[in-house]
């Protein structure tokens, strides 16, 4: 398969899956605190209390800062590989994988920047809010 | 429809057409925009423009294609069969409950809807997953992810988003037709079920379905606009961003549909928040088109008018969707005709708009003609004038109380608004016509279009107009997202056959596959012909649908196994398993015809069609956990009902059939070690299936009694359903392995009937679960 080569030569990959770390986030983070709630208020726990905090916010707004954590740390390692990778210097034959790579570490940047913030801005309606 | 409608509504006290017509009208309107011209459309533009615009000659699966078209005709002619019979549907396109129940829809229009809607849900489904294997793996070799057209990424996040959020309402569909047909009661308050579970259902297929067709017109504009401002559109990444995050975002908005239902506070604002984090991403994309804009040197063609015209009226619809997912204004302004404004600002504005500018930017490729300039100017000059003229007054009778879905309304209320309304759907109307005559008359007189008449930089484009069927004559390596500006030759190097698969071996279609990310190459693919097995299996869907809706369940079965058949005989004749044609390709071209399994396009559809499964799956549980949680008592008897030592038994089975299979593929090489973890694993699974047809017949509970005694035999069933599909995909398998088919390198037909197996296993395993749960409950 001589011409195989012509077509195919850049070998190196990289998860692009990592571009989605903050939306999954942000969706895990909604369904945990929709369950919660509207479970919690279905089944009528809306006035059970933990050390007197209760207990459905406590729940919920754990699940938002366990989330706003999570996006918080997938944008920071974002932007740092990003920044790792404008400091290496590449051949002309390196360079498409460079690009791409950078491409996916900026677009899962600032994905996961606005997944935080919708993640806190779902956690001050927890907090905010009367829970049922 | 539209037209009859507004004509109804242009003086007060009208009986014109009467209610019924008018709500039978109101109904089918909604239905058709959204599911017989929105999706069908969208769908149809990328399946036509995306293998170009990749640079590539075909999508991933031309059969699985063919089969999802005939399921969208027929779906549409079955239901707008319900005119010849006079059983329209009549409950709106929402189909809510009680008002779509037997006992408030007598007749069998509802059932029109429900089959005919589920047939093109199919059909939209397997585009879906057609499209997004295709643009993971059928690109032009070097067209990495940052490379991809725009239009191509917005595709690929749509796809994604129909086939998760079609799922929740095909199995509505399911469960409402059940309760209509055998009387088992989900949405019947008083056995147990909650007819705020179809709305859940509903909106949750429904909101997304917004985006679903946003978004495809959002990559429509980010293409042309490129193309208008003889510049790359600005923010690429953000772009993607934006549609990304827009597809993730669209599944949490579907209860801002409800606000008006009586559910917890708590989960009304949860949805306030994230239907205004939406207004993020299309802030986004607003501010990097006109950034293009004012960057570029904009040419002001008809294409481009629509796409004027698409910015403007798309934010205007935006902004009153930002002061609908308030909830105060949202009570307010709840089923009045305010909110019938804004979805038409949004819909219209944001997919009828640059819809029609694509036709007139892309008509040249399947034409090879212009349509005419002036014309167009016209065309758009009329809908913009017409649509903003029938619909801004909307926002003003709703705000007065109007509400809508009234086929009349009294003197002294809203006379002028609806007046004007009407005048100015008449002008909609009027463009429509224009665009056809336009279309018709061009067809035969338009101007040629030469070689790229819009100077574009993406590769559709570098074809001879109109387009061949093959697309492009060789398959050239791609180094940037705008190929034609960076090499203006390359048009004449791939028509002069300077790239690979040049000559393509008589009589067989060949294309390069690469690598989802980085883009690539991989191997050749042998694709199909035509083929009239899509077809068969389309008839035998369809038929299967009329069974149900004549009560002629023997058809029903009948249709359903042949479909099965069908089916089966279309996978034995994979061109791929091929093994002397796919020698014959090797040596004349010089690239091989296939790799690992984990590359073949065929273990991607599966993986992918699983996620669709996934998706009916997770929503069946997400309305056994609803139901369980507002129904009451649960179980609402006591006692043991449910054996628990029949689940531990069925449990085990299961457990044990994925296991055998697991050890039969570590031995992908020996066929007789695969085939006895196959034939064990058949063992097994008759064991389960037999443990829970024991569970059910000894558990005595009617279906009909309450929603409960339903649930259980509706997740059974679903499981059981899986596991008589398994059976077939292990049969065809072992079947394949005695014909001498299996090929241990990409051994795809094992290795698809595997994931299959363990993801039956997973569905069979959550089902026991809950049904050991509900059995310790009593």
């Amino acid at each position: 398969m001589t011409r195989q080569g012509e077509y195919s030569s850049d070998k190196r990959r990289e998860p692009a899956l990592s571009l989605l770390a903050g939306p999954i986030a942000w969706l895990a983070c909604f369904a945990i605190v929709y369950l919660i709630t509207g479970t919690g208020c279905t089944l009528d726990y809306a006035h059970t209390n933990i050390s007197g905090v209760n207990t459905l916010r406590l729940l919920a707004s754990s699940a938002a800062l366990v989330a706003a954590i999570l996006a918080a740390w997938s944008a920071f390692t974002a932007m740092q590989k990003r920044r790792s990778l404008q400091r290496t210097v590449v051949t002309v034959s390196e360079l498409p994988m460079r690009q791409r790579q950078e491409f996916v570490h900026f677009a899962g940047f600032i994905l996961s920047l606005i997944s935080l913030v919708g993640i806190l801005w779902l956690g001050a309606t927890v907090i905010l809010n009367p829970i049922c | 429809m539209a037209l009859l409608m507004r004509t109804q509504l242009i003086v007060p006290d009208n009986n014109l057409i009467g209610h019924q017509l008018y709500n039978e009208l109101f109904t089918m309107h909604g239905t058709t925009m959204l599911f017989l011209f929105a999706v069908p459309m969208v769908e149809g533009v990328a399946i036509y423009l995306l293998p170009s615009m990749l640079g590539t000659r075909d999508l991933a699966f031309p059969r699985l294609s063919a089969f999802g078209y005939w399921c969208f005709l027929f779906g549409g002619i079955l239901l707008y069969s319900s005119f010849l019979f006079a059983m329209v549907p009549d409950a709106g396109w929402t189909m809510y409950t009680p008002l779509s129940d037997r006992e408030f829809s007598p007749g069998q229009g509802v059932d029109f809807w429900l089959l005919g809607i589920t047939l093109v849900e199919v059909g939209s489904v397997t585009a879906a997953a057609e499209i997004a294997v295709s643009i993971l793996k059928t690109r032009a070799p070097g067209m990495s992810l940052n490379r991809m057209p725009l239009f191509a990424w917005y595709m690929l996040v749509v796809a994604f988003m129909i086939l998760f959020g079609f799922p929740p309402l095909i199995l509505g569909d399911a469960l409402l037709e059940i309760q209509r047909s055998f009387d088992w009661p989900f949405f019947d308050p008083t056995r147990g079920g909650d007819p705020l579970l179809w709305q859940h259902l509903f909106w949750i297929f429904g909101h997304p379905e917004v985006y679903i067709i946003f978004l495809p017109a959002a990559g429509f504009v980010s293409t042309m606009i490129a193309t208008f401002c003889q510049r790359p559109t600005v923010g690429y990444a953000w772009l993607v961003v934006s549609a990304v995050g827009t597809g993730f975002v669209s599944f949490g908005l579907w209860v801002h549909h409800m606000f008006a239902t009586g559910i917890p506070l708590i989960s009304m604002s949860l949805f306030s928040a994230a239907s205004m984090t939406v207004a993020i991403f299309a802030g986004i994309q607003v501010f990097a088109w006109l950034a293009t804009l004012w960057l570029g040197k904009p040419v002001l063609k008809t294409p481009m008018l629509f796409v004027c015209g698409f910015i403007f009226t798309f934010v205007a619809g935006g902004l009153t969707g930002v002061m609908l997912a308030s909830i105060p204004f949202d009570w307010q302004a709840h089923s009045s005709y305010f909110l019938v404004a804004h979805f038409h600002y949004v819909l219209i504005g944001g997919m009828v708009f640059p819809l029609f500018g694509a036709f007139y930017y892309w008509f040249p490729l399947f034409s090879g003609r212009m349509l005419s300039e002036r014309l167009g100017q016209w065309n758009f000059w009329l809908l913009f004038t017409g649509f903003n003229v029938a619909f801004f007054p909307m926002h003003v009778s709703g705000l007065k109380g109007m509400p809508r879905r009234v086929y009349t309304y009294p003197e002294g209320t809203w006379e002028w608004e609806n007046l004007i309304s009407t005048l100015g759907a008449y002008l909609i109307g009027l463009s429509v016509l224009l665009f056809i005559f336009n279309v018709v008359y061009s067809m035969r007189k338009g101007a040629a279009a030469g070689r790229n008449p819009w100077r574009a930089g993406t590769l559709e484009w570098a074809t001879p107009l109109p387009t061949p069927h093959y697309n492009h004559r060789s398959i050239a390596p791609v180094d940037d997202a705008y190929p034609l500006w960076k090499d203006p030759e390359l048009y004449t190097r791939i028509e002069r056959g300077d790239f690979m698969l040049a000559d393509a071996v008589r009589g067989q279609r060949l294309m390069p596959a690469v690598h989802p990310v980085s883009g690539e190459f991989e191997f050749v693919v042998v694709q199909a012909k035509p083929d009239v097995r899509p077809l068969a299996a389309a008839i035998a869907a369809t038929l299967a649908m009329v069974g149900f809706l004549t009560r002629m369940y023997w058809l029903c079965a009948l249709a359903a196994g042949g479909f099965l058949v069908i089916t089966l005989w279309w996978l034995w004749a994979l061109p791929q398993a091929d093994k002397g044609l796919r020698d014959a390709v090797e040596r004349a071209t010089g690239f091989v015809t296939g790799a690992g399994t984990k590359q073949a396009f065929g273990w991607w559809g599966t993986c992918i069609g699983l996620g669709a499964g996934a998706s009916i799956t997770a929503s069946l549980f997400f309305a056994c956990f609803y139901l369980w949680s507002t129904s009451g008592p649960w179980p609402p008897y006591s006692g043991t009902l449910l054996q628990p030592g029949l689940i531990w038994i069925s449990t085990a089975a299961l457990a044990f059939s994925s296991v055998s299979i697991a050890i039969g593929q570590r031995f992908p090489s020996r066929s007789m070690m695969l085939g006895t973890g196959l034939a064990l694993a058949v063992v097994a699974a008759l064991v389960h299936l037999f443990a829970q047809l024991k569970l059910l017949r000894d558990s005595g509970l009617p279906p009909r009694e309450h929603v409960y005694n339903a649930l259980i035999y509706t997740i059974s069933g679903y499981q059981l359903l899986h596991v008589l599909i398994g059976l077939a995909m292990v049969g065809f398998t072992l079947a394949w392995l005695i014909a001498r088919k299996h090929d241990h390198v990409r051994g795809l037909i094992a290795a698809n009937t595997a994931v299959f197996w363990h993801y039956m296993v997973v569905v069979g395993l959550a089902t026991n679960a809950a049904l050991y749960f509900w059995a310790g409950l009593a």
